[in-house]
């Protein structure tokens, strides 16, 4: 009796209705093994269940399926759904990565210089193969009067966390590199370890296909939803109780129209600027509670100009220069010529963005308040590049939903996600299988920061 | 046995009924109680009848396979709960139950063959229909084509035998000794093939792990002794070659013993750990079968009813855990004491079981399969040492892993999904203990009449 009741209550359970909308699950299982054996089926079945799924199959996301498969091979299955494996849009800003160490947060300090370490030994983990263009160039940070100070506490940060770097005077830095205009400078700050460029695209390239090798599977699809089952008898702190729902399946579309699910243990969403749609799907922004705080990652435009045909004289060991003004500069190649752009600030004005002959003036005019000879150089724009930007505090977002506790959530990393892609990486494998963070310590990026209002600023001008 | 017979046929159109899943589990345990409680008589063939009769060997795995077959449907419960087709899903188990009872039923050799074949189509079904990833059509694949290649041989063996002798009654059978090597091999292949052996034996990780939680309890609890049922028939006049050839078989069978149960310790998928111990124990089961003494016959006997509860239960554990987190892997179960305490104490039950630690009737079993086998030869002592050892430690390192630690970080509470499986572990291990008292008991009677 008390038995039959049970079962009754639980039947009520609004998942099930759910359950019979995918096509390959309405068959009738005779009919199904019929089918099965009688036509020799090569076509490529969706896998229905697996441990782990990545949307998105973006730098982070091969990075994470990579270290995934690295440390547990066959011990879990990895999915990873990306819905353009042309990766056009991705492609241009991962061809010109910079590393840099130059950080005030001492968790991207970390992640860099594990970067910089997974870099030099690339052909180790990756392949032998793999060629990343990884070319120490060095740094130098210039300040103003104003923020001098914060450059040499910053300084003294990362000599303490081990990033050598030397402050260097104006007049020294007119010694090294007679074509920088000093006038308005108080410090500078010069990176002498492991900063440089290197090729984002062919780090991206061999962490798919490394992972493919260790057994990841790479699905192209478009994530169109997740499934949510109520959980009527789990108890959360600020929810009410029986109304707690559990994403079970995620949905996605494949290019031939169909849709089909997938169950997981584990789901980590490095979708980049899309991030926030998805965890739309998962109501993050539109219930309440804790999921009233929405995932801040919005696309921002990001313009790279080229420099050609200027008559400056910089030798080989020029630094990328980071100028007060949030200028920066770049060689490009081994010649004369340079690449620069305007770090994006938090609350860019779109309208001001789109106004590209604004732009390139305001360009134009502190490159050549900076390096006066550049004044014949044509300014021609290179690129532009869509980052996904976090615009709470300009940091990423890394770790577990509060609510949703088996999504993990690794996006809004902006210009950073590229660098910090293989140290991010190892920490989302850390939390899923350790449940802890072994070897950085990121919880101070988790999201739980949104929802206590502790912004982690990245200070990037001074 | 045929009363039993006709009451399986007939539960067939329950299946189809509305509102009647409950209904037709409930009749099968009615159906074991009552089978239970036939006349039993330990040294002859009773009840027969037409075509069919009873053994002791025959009853208790009729037993062992009507109470698993009520506990797959518990097992199932999920299905009924979804609806996904349970209907046909019943109607499975319950034309698998009817196949398997025939298999141990039957007086005729070649009627065993065919129902012993028979028994593949329904597992399957199940396979192939209620399975979860895309490999299981390779573990189909697999489950068939190995049993059927094994047993091409046998149906030569069995129709050779019916020219020689006239009769295929398994009763007369022992009154004949053949004496010829090819028909000798291919008697036994098919069994071999089924229980497995080592080197025979790639079908069953793959099977049971890519079989939902129901057809891996059938293929662990019953089907894997379809092969040392019909070992334990066939040898009786296959005795003369077996002397001569049984090292063959008890040394690859021990040392690959030895070898799968090494392999357990590298095992990521609780369930493919569990497949693997199964293999282990069947070793074990073979080398006692085939060195012929007495205690080797009682010992493998018990160890097949003993592990076809133990694995049974683990299989169900495991599948408990994987509806709650939806995976199998280790590396994200782990931590599980922190979640389900009570689940704790029956993983910790069966698999101690499953390592033979006292009072659980694998350890009779084993006693047993080690004395006849040391009895055979010093030598075996080494191979069962280490097999023994190896089992204790790979049970205690599942055990371990899935209980302590810290758990999984994308696990947020549980919720009781299906109440039923907590009933399912229950009985099994209570029929586990009752059978151990009898089992105690029986194994008394037998050493006393020796």
């Amino acid at each position: 009796m008390i038995v039959s009741s049970l079962f009754r209550a639980s039947r009520q359970s609004t998942a099930i209705s759910t359950f019979a909308r995918y096509n390959h699950e309405q068959k009738n299982p005779m009919i199904k093994t019929w089918n099965i054996m009688t036509k020799s089926n090569t076509r490529f079945s969706y896998p229905e269940n697996t441990d782990i799924v990545i949307i998105g199959g973006g730098i982070i996301g091969a990075a994470t399926a990579y270290w995934l498969k690295r440390r547990a091979g066959d011990g879990l299955s990895v999915v990873v759904i990306e819905k353009d494996f042309s990766y056009k849009q991705a492609q241009r800003h991962l061809q010109h990565g910079t590393l840099s160490q130059h950080f005030t947060l001492p968790e991207n300090l970390f992640l860099s210089q594990f970067s910089a370490f997974f870099l030099r030994n690339i052909r180790e983990h990756l392949g032998e193969d793999i060629n990343v263009e990884y070319c120490p160039t060095g740094s130098l940070v210039l300040a103003s009067n104003d923020y001098a100070q914060k450059l040499e506490e910053t300084s003294s940060l990362l000599k303490e966390h081990g990033s050598p770097n030397e402050l260097l005077s104006p007049k020294e830095i007119n010694k090294k590199f007679p074509w920088i205009n000093t006038a308005d400078i108080k410090l500078g700050c010069m990176g002498v370890e492991s900063e440089g460029t290197f090729n984002g695209w062919e780090l991206h390239k061999g962490f798919v296909k490394k992972s493919k090798e260790l057994g990841a599977l790479y699905i192209n699809a478009e994530v169109v939803g997740f499934d949510l089952e109520q959980q009527r008898d789990v108890l959360m702190e600020g929810v009410t109780p029986g109304a707690f729902e559990r994403i079970m399946r995620v949905r996605y579309m494949t290019e031939e129209n169909e849709e089909y699910g997938i169950k997981f243990a584990g789901c980590i969403l490095t979708a980049g600027s899309d991030s926030s749609e998805i965890a739309k799907f998962a109501k993050v922004g539109t219930g309440d509670g804790m999921l009233m705080v929405p995932l801040p990652v919005e696309k921002r435009k990001h313009e790279v100009y080229s420099l050609e045909g200027n008559n400056t004289e910089i030798g080989l060991n020029t630094p990328m220069i980071m100028d007060t003004t949030g200028l920066w500069l770049q060689r490009k190649g081994l010649g004369k010529d340079f690449l620069g752009g305007y770090l994006p600030s938090l609350d860019q004005n779109d309208n001001l963005v789109d106004t590209e002959q604004y732009l390139k003036t305001t360009f134009l005019s502190s490159l050549m308040h900076r390096i006066p000879s550049c004044n014949n150089a044509q300014v021609q724009s290179h690129s532009s590049l869509y980052y996904d930007c976090t615009t709470y505090d300009n940091s990423g977002i890394l770790g577990p939903h509060p609510y949703h506790n088996n999504l993990y959530i690794a996006a809004g990393f902006g210009q950073l996600g590229c660098q910090h892609a293989p140290g991010l990486g190892r920490a989302l494998t850390e939390l899923i299988i350790d449940s802890q963070f072994n070897t950085i310590d990121l919880t101070r990026l988790g999201f739980d920061r949104l929802l206590t209002d502790q912004p982690m600023m990245e200070c990037n001008a001074y | 046995m045929m009363k039993f017979l006709f009451m399986m046929i007939f539960m067939i159109p329950l299946c189809f009924m509305k509102n009647m899943f409950w209904l037709v589990q409930m009749m099968l345990f009615f159906m074991m109680f009552l089978f239970m409680n036939l006349n039993l008589n330990i040294m002859c063939f009773f009840n027969m009848s037409y075509m069919f009769y009873c053994d002791i060997i025959s009853f208790g795995l009729i037993l062992l396979s009507i109470w698993i077959c009520s506990l797959m449907i518990m097992a199932g419960e999920s299905l009924f709960k979804l609806n996904f087709y349970f209907n046909f899903f019943l109607f499975n188990v319950i034309f698998l139950l009817i196949m398997l009872y025939l298999t141990f039923s039957v007086l005729n050799l070649l009627l065993f063959y065919f129902f012993f074949e028979a028994s593949l189509i329904p597992t399957l079904l199940l396979i192939i229909g209620w399975g979860y990833q895309p490999e299981r059509i390779q573990a189909g694949m697999y489950l068939l084509f190995y049993t059927l290649f094994g047993s091409l041989p046998l149906l030569m063996g069995i129709i050779y035998i019916f020219n020689d002798l006239n009769t295929m009654t398994i009763y007369f059978l022992k009154f004949f000794n053949m004496n010829m090597y090819l028909l000798y091999i291919s008697m036994i292949f098919a069994f071999l093939v089924k229980m497995p052996m080592y080197f025979v034996h790639l079908w069953l990780p793959k099977a049971h792990v890519e079989a939902p939680v129901s057809g891996s309890m059938i293929l662990a609890g019953i089907m894997l002794k379809l092969g040392g049922y019909g070992l334990l028939r066939v040898m009786i006049f296959l005795q003369e070659v077996n002397l001569k050839l049984n090292y063959i078989w008890i040394i690859i069978s021990l040392v690959g013993g030895l070898f799968i149960s090494m392999k357990c310790f590298c095992q990521v998928d609780m369930k493919s750990l569990i497949a693997y111990s199964s293999v282990a124990h069947m070793s074990m089961v073979i080398g006692g079968i085939m060195v012929m003494n007495y205690w080797g016959f009682i010992g493998s006997y018990i160890l097949m009813i003993s592990h076809g509860l133990c694995s049974s239960g683990m299989f169900c554990l495991a599948n408990i855990n994987y509806e709650r987190l939806h995976s199998r892997s280790l590396y994200i179960n782990s931590g599980m004491m922190n979640f389900m305490p009570s689940m704790s104490l029956w993983w910790f039950l069966l698999l101690s079981s499953n390592m033979a630690a006292p009072p659980s009737l694998n350890l009779l079993g084993e006693i047993s399969l080690i004395n006849s086998l040391v009895s055979w030869s010093n030598i075996s002592m080494i191979l069962l040492m280490m097999i023994s050892f190896f089992s204790a430690g790979y049970s205690l390192y599942l055990y371990s892993y899935i209980q302590h630690g810290k758990y999984f970080q994308g696990l947020y509470s549980f919720y009781v999904w299906f109440i039923s499986w907590v009933f399912i572990i229950i009985f099994a291990l209570i029929s586990f203990k009752y059978d151990n008292f009898k089992g105690w008991f029986y194994f008394y009677l037998i050493l006393n009449k020796k």
